[in-house]
């Protein structure tokens, strides 16, 4: 069971005087359980090719198969339980008079007992890690960063099997961005989901995701293990992509320091190696 | 006689809250004190976590809403004098985060031009001043799109356009760089850098992003409606303490400085520049230049 998209070509009003070319020949295989980036510039496809996952779009050419169901052909409604799809900016889709409410939302559609919904959208708050007491407050007296955790926690309470977040953590601040990516991480290694994490910002994707897809004008640039596609920042630089500062300065650095480590891509791995470097050179700590 | 102002920003203890009005205002103040002054031509980047006043305090900027203590004073006009909110608005503009909410025309240039409609310019001077803030925006071979064709980017440089056709002296953006990607990010930056560089606009750059901040001639750090931190960005940056309190992160680099410093490593205070953080890291990194001695 897992992802398997083949051939995949999408163009926008086909035929007309504004047809546009949206993706173009995509072919990626996504294992169950995997936590995967796609990244790119604006424009680049990224969005449209995360709508083909559970059938809002459909391909022009091209086959996908979403645990062997088809996208196409294949029953939609069965497809869009497994795949859960949390949108850029979720939390303008907010609308419920409580949080309770408005995460519950997916879930009175199913049909399910009251108490079942109960015992789901907690779990579904826990997951976020919101509290209780926010049960019963209106979503719009949340913090922009609370806020987005509801919208999310909208999607987990219908338990999909395969999450697509669209920019989670675009328009945060520094702590609401790291409080999203730590949960995503724990929630992926927790509950073995398959996650695709969609973003213009290679530091989120280093952080969570173990391959990366780095899309061009509609097709694949690059793919790969996360460090390997980091590693190749010309490659990167022509995809349009910014690499992270820290990335930069490793890679300027090995070129007159050899003995450093290739692609070094946090801060902490960045100290560990310099340490490690300066240990091997002069047999003491740099404290000495 | 007059006499030139320096200054476009003052302010003096200012303070707001929400419901000041209402007896269950519960004393929470969303600004708690700021005085500041912001020199005409400075480029100065405002920070802080989320519910930390940023927007509050822009907003007092163009007097969308008045202190409900102390003063602000733009060009030297107070903001609650409200026979002079007409001169005040067209000193400050502002853009916001979102590209999608606040482009109201259905062409490029009928939105650049509905600021200038309603100062109730002469139809030759709208076109003027049309053509030239799209020129210096960029945006000039877009005047006849519809906006909803442009990228989120490109919506940004018409909102910065349609702030142009205003000629105000400063512009705040209020997290307008957020959605949008790192390249259209930078295209944004140096434009809005540019307009300081060349054409003296005092800028108020408010954001998350540390590695933009960095790059601003000054840094004021906001928590809880006060001033934590006001200075050069190497200054604030070297303070790791303050900034992590504040719920902020240092930027990248900046960080390394400060981790190997902690670690013993010889190394002075980080600058923006990759070069010089190259160079320094390299010295400290050769223990022949190094004054550590092996001690065993």
């Amino acid at each position: 069971m897992s992802i398997s998209i083949e051939e995949l070509s999408h163009i926008y009003q086909p035929g007309t005087p504004s047809e546009k070319i949206a993706l173009r020949n995509i072919t990626l295989e996504i294992k169950t359980g995997a936590c995967i980036g796609i990244a790119g510039q604006t424009g680049s496809g990224k969005s449209t090719l995360v709508q083909h996952l559970n059938g809002l779009l459909k391909p022009t050419s091209g086959r996908i198969l979403v645990n062997g169901i088809n996208v196409t052909t294949g029953n939609l409604s069965v497809l869009r339980k497994q795949v859960g799809i949390v949108f850029q900016c979720p939390e303008q889709q907010l609308f419920g008079e409580t949080v309770c409410k408005d995460i519950a939302f997916g879930l009175s559609n199913l049909g399910l007992s009251g108490s079942e919904i109960e015992i789901r959208v907690r779990e579904a708050l826990r997951v976020v890690g919101l509290e209780d007491d926010l049960l019963h407050k209106s979503p719009f007296r949340l913090s922009g960063g609370q806020k987005r955790r509801v919208a999310i926690a909208g999607i987990l309470v219908m338990r999909p099997q395969i999450l697509v977040l669209d920019e989670p953590a675009a328009g945060l601040d520094p702590q609401g961005r790291r409080d999203i990516l730590d949960f995503i991480g724990k929630l992926h290694k927790q509950s073995g989901m398959t996650i695709l994490l969609v973003s213009h910002s290679l530091d989120d994707i280093v952080r969570l995701a173990e391959r990366v897809v780095i899309l061009k004008q509609g097709a694949v640039a690059m793919e790969g293990k996360t460090r390997d596609v980091l590693n190749d920042l010309e490659a990167l630089e022509n995809a349009g992509m910014s690499v992270p500062p820290i990335t930069i300065l490793m890679n300027r650095l090995k070129k007159e320091i050899p003995e450093l480590n290739d692609c070094l891509l946090t801060v902490e791995e960045a100290r560990n190696e310099l340490k490690r470097v300066w240990k091997m050179k002069t047999g003491v700590n740099p404290s000495c | 006689m007059t006499v030139a102002l320096t200054n476009m920003i003052e302010t003096v203890a200012v303070e707001f809250s929400h419901n000041a009005n209402q007896h269950m205002s519960g004393g929470l103040k969303a600004l708690d004190g700021i005085s500041v002054t912001v020199a005409k031509g400075e480029f100065v980047a405002v920070l802080g976590r989320n519910g930390s006043g940023k927007t509050t305090f822009a907003r007092m900027l163009n007097a969308l809403l008045l202190p409900t203590g102390g003063s602000v004073r733009i060009d030297g006009i107070d903001t609650v004098d409200e026979s002079r909110i007409w001169d005040i608005r067209s000193t400050v503009g502002m853009i916001f985060q979102d590209p999608d909410s606040q482009i109201i025309g259905t062409t490029v240039e009928e939105d650049v031009a509905f600021g200038p409609e309603n100062l109730g310019l002469a139809p030759e001077e709208i076109l003027s001043r049309v053509q030239k803030a799209l020129q210096s925006a960029g945006m000039l071979q877009h005047s006849r799109t519809p906006p909803h064709l442009l990228s989120g980017g490109e919506k940004q440089k018409v909102s910065l356009a349609g702030i142009l056709a205003m000629q105000p002296e400063c512009i705040i953006l209020d997290e307008a760089t957020a959605l949008l990607d790192p390249a259209a990010r930078k295209e944004v930056m140096n434009l809005v850098r540019g307009l300081n560089r060349d054409k003296g606009i005092t800028v108020l750059h408010i954001t998350h992003d540390m590695e933009e901040a960095w790059l601003a001639d000054r840094v004021i750090l906001l928590d809880a409606g006060k001033i934590v931190q006001d200075g050069k960005p190497a200054e604030v940056f070297s303070n790791s303490v303050v900034i992590k309190e504040a719920g902020l992160e240092l930027p990248q680099i900046a960080e390394l400085f400060e981790l190997l410093k902690q670690d013993g490593f010889n190394l002075l205070t980080c600058t923006p520049n990759m070069d010089e953080a190259q160079a320094a890291l390299i010295n400290c990194m050769n223990p022949v230049r190094d004054q550590h001695v092996h001690q065993h």
